[in-house]
């Protein structure tokens, strides 16, 4: 189809340059004519005038002598020229002179006149331009001279045809010459047409063009490569601004997702189905003590150092048989081993095909605060209930002696009797004590803010105490400062917290001791104090002395009741009021426990 | 007269016990700790040893432990008073010799019982 196209532009071309050919060459005749006709005009015109300035005997000097005429005749150097002749005043011919191809025409002489004329005689289908003059004898007309040529015909004469050929060859040659050149030089654009082509067809933007040249050929494609280039062009900015955004988008999500597992409490590590670690998260150097360099796009038998957990990975590498499931396994890490760790292996699914296994997420949690916490539980059922059962076995045995049938003295039955008594007691304040406790603990107290005056209350417990202490031989001082701020609080818990520093400054303290409970202000905060001259407390107990169940080994306080509550519960009720409890103690000096109330919250 | 030794961090249980025993014409000592018990059981070598298990200072099973590596001779029945009714230490009770487990709360006569028991086959 293309092929056929440039031959017909060659074969335009070619027609083209014929009929330019033509035209030049009609345009050449016409003009050559044209000065012909003119060429014998003016030799026409030329000759006559000077045959005319001859007199009759001057042209004819002898009788039927025209040597004159011949002259012409001979020397004319016009192929055009037909005859030449010389009549007499009547028309009669003197003398003649022809080339032969015509008769001198008989004309009649109707307008005799006196000048030089010309006429166009039509002879034998010939047409003849004459050249007329009167010739003079003596001043009088004697006769006239007829000089007469052929017209130029349109005909096409053979001598010429070499000069048109020299014309017309070069051109001929030119032509191919020029064509063949004018391929030759198109012919890279024809490549990069056709390159073109094929790359408009690969990117399936082939044109419907129909164009008739190579060079259309190529301005057509180079306009149609150009606009689909543009187009190109702007679909993939198009695309790559989209692609951008989804990136952008991507990676956001991505940062998203990556801080959401850096942020979960537990260890992750994700590996791909290979078993090498694509995703750690900075919670398993603490938990490991391995370096996350380590392990990112490793296996776990190069980073792992336990091999139950390289067992349990191992599970869901195994090609053959991948285990479907989750697993979990506990273990003690090397660099921390009083730690318990939960590893638990998940296999990651493919998201679109539920069988294909995409890798593993392995957590590792780290039981051991759950395993504290639960250790702690259990000892502290275990505490209460060895601290319940400790004053009803007493009850019990005491009982049981009371109703011995042998009959025990009155001196013991008054003993036993007053021993039910004080362990009923200790049961009901162990049980109350616990019940406070755990009432605070579990955050469900209610605290009862009310109105205290401060040196009213702390007297009222101070008398209470120092009662119920005044066997033991015991000195009590209060000292209060006049005008005591008056404070907001729950008045029966923290009733409860002083009862308990004052119970255990006696408690604790030597025969003839000294327990002084005393108050003092500054702007930010209200102190009580409690101090006793007693055993003091060792500095090794001194951060375990407010724990729950907590009670010292110390001889003297183990011959002394008691279930380890009342400061852990004197504790809580500080803390309550947002405020502290603080010991100062020198084994054998005994101790100041002070409490700090700040006027914040609990002033009015 | 037989002896028997009360350990018990409450000096009121011991102290009941030893009122008790003591009207059933037994000679009748009393620790408030193991460390105590065992100087006290060096040098009056008890019949009978009925303790607490737990108490601060070496608890009852350190103390029956510590008896038996230390004083392999002596003839002796141990009593532990336990509030624990640990499946722990009742399989630990099972394996020893010489050693029995009385739950809490104590019943006096049902001790009294066992131990005039024990010195009826021993004699």
């Amino acid at each position: 189809m293309k092929k056929i196209a440039s031959e017909r532009f060659g074969l335009t071309m070619i027609a083209a340059t014929l009929i330019a050919i033509v035209i030049s060459a009609s345009q050449l005749y016409l003009h050559n004519s044209h000065n012909r006709d003119e060429a014998i005009k003016v030799a026409g015109r030329h000759n006559i005038r000077l045959l005319s300035k001859l007199t009759l005997s001057q042209l004819m000097p002898e009788q039927g002598h025209d040597a004159i005429l011949e002259l012409l005749n001979n020397n004319h150097n016009s192929p055009d020229f037909a005859y030449a002749a010389v009549v007499n005043a009547k028309n009669q011919p003197l003398a003649t002179s022809s080339t032969g191809k015509t008769t001198i025409p008989e004309i009649t002489l109707q307008n005799q006149s006196n000048w030089v004329s010309e006429d166009t005689i039509e002879q034998d289908g010939e047409k003849l331009l004459e050249f007329r003059a009167p010739i003079l004898e003596q001043g009088l007309l004697a006769g006239f001279i007829r000089i007469g040529y052929f017209q130029p015909k349109m005909d096409f004469q053979l001598q010429k045809l070499p000069f048109f050929g020299q014309l017309i060859l070069p051109v001929f040659l030119l032509v191919p010459l020029a064509y063949w050149l004018i391929r030759r030089e198109l012919s890279p654009l024809r490549q990069v047409s056709d390159d073109m082509n094929d790359i408009l067809k690969k990117q399936n933007m082939n044109a419907d063009y129909n164009s008739a040249t190579d060079f259309q050929d190529f301005m057509e494609n180079f306009k149609l490569f150009m606009t689909k280039i543009d187009q190109r062009f702007e679909q993939l900015n198009h695309q790559s601004t989209k692609a951008q955004a989804t990136t952008l988008a991507l990676s956001y999500q991505r940062r998203r997702i990556e801080s959401a597992l850096q942020s979960l409490p537990d260890a992750i590590l994700v590996m791909d189905e290979t078993g090498i670690a694509t995703f750690v998260n900075s919670k398993l150097l603490p938990l490991l003590g391995i370096s996350l360099d380590k392990i990112l796009g490793q296996q776990p038998q190069i980073w792992c150092e336990s091999i139950e957990i390289i067992d349990l990975l191992a599970k869901y590498h195994n090609n053959n048989h991948r285990l479907q499931r989750s697993d979990t396994i506990e273990f003690n890490p090397v660099n921390n081993p009083e730690k318990t760790i939960a590893v638990s292996a998940y296999p990651l699914f493919a998201p679109k095909e539920i069988e294909t296994i995409c890798g593993t997420l392995v957590v590792f949690h780290d039981k051991t605060p759950e395993m504290l916490a639960d250790q702690g539980r259990h000892e502290f059922i275990n505490h209460v209930a060895h601290e319940l059962k400790s004053p009803l076995n007493v009850i019990h045995l005491y009982a049981e002696s009371l109703s011995d049938e042998g009959g025990i003295d009155p001196v013991q039955r008054i003993h036993a009797i007053n021993v039910i008594n004080d362990e009923v007691e200790r049961l009901s304040g162990l049980i109350s004590n616990l019940l406070n406790i755990s009432k605070i603990e579990a955050g469900n107290i209610v605290i009862n803010r009310q109105r205290i005056k401060l040196t009213e209350f702390l007297e009222d417990i101070f008398s209470s105490v120092s009662l119920s202490g005044s066997d033991n031989h015991m000195d009590f001082d209060l000292q209060l400062p006049n005008n005591l701020t008056n404070i907001k609080a729950d008045k029966d818990l923290l009733r409860i917290a002083v009862n308990n520093l004052l119970t255990n400054a006696v408690k604790y303290n030597k025969v003839n001791g000294k327990v002084t409970l005393a108050a003092e202000e500054t702007d930010q905060s209200i102190f009580i104090r409690v101090s006793d001259t007693g055993c003091g407390i060792k500095e090794s107990d001194q951060t375990l002395i407010f724990e729950k169940f907590f009670r010292s080994d110390d001889d003297y306080v183990l011959q002394k009741n008691g279930h380890g509550l009342g400061l852990a519960l004197a504790k809580e009720i500080v803390e309550l009021h947002h405020g502290k409890i603080t010991l100062e103690s020198k084994l054998g000096q005994g101790s100041i426990f002070k409490i700090e109330l700040p006027k914040t919250s609990t002033t009015i | 007269m037989k002896k028997i030794l009360i350990v018990d961090d409450e000096p009121h249980v011991a102290l009941v016990l030893k009122q008790f025993l003591e009207r059933a014409g037994l000679c009748v000592l009393t620790a408030l700790n193991g460390e105590l018990a065992l100087s006290i059981i060096k040098q009056e070598s008890p019949d009978v040893i009925v303790t607490d298990v737990q108490m601060p200072r070496m608890g009852g099973i350190e103390l029956c432990e510590t008896i038996k590596r230390t004083m392999p001779d002596l003839n002796c029945l141990l009593i532990l008073m336990t509030s624990r009714t640990d499946r722990e230490i009742r399989i630990w009770v099972e394996k020893q010799a010489n050693i029995e487990m009385m739950e809490k709360p104590l019943s006096m006569r049902r001790l009294l019982v066992r131990v005039n028991d024990y010195f009826a086959r021993s004699i």
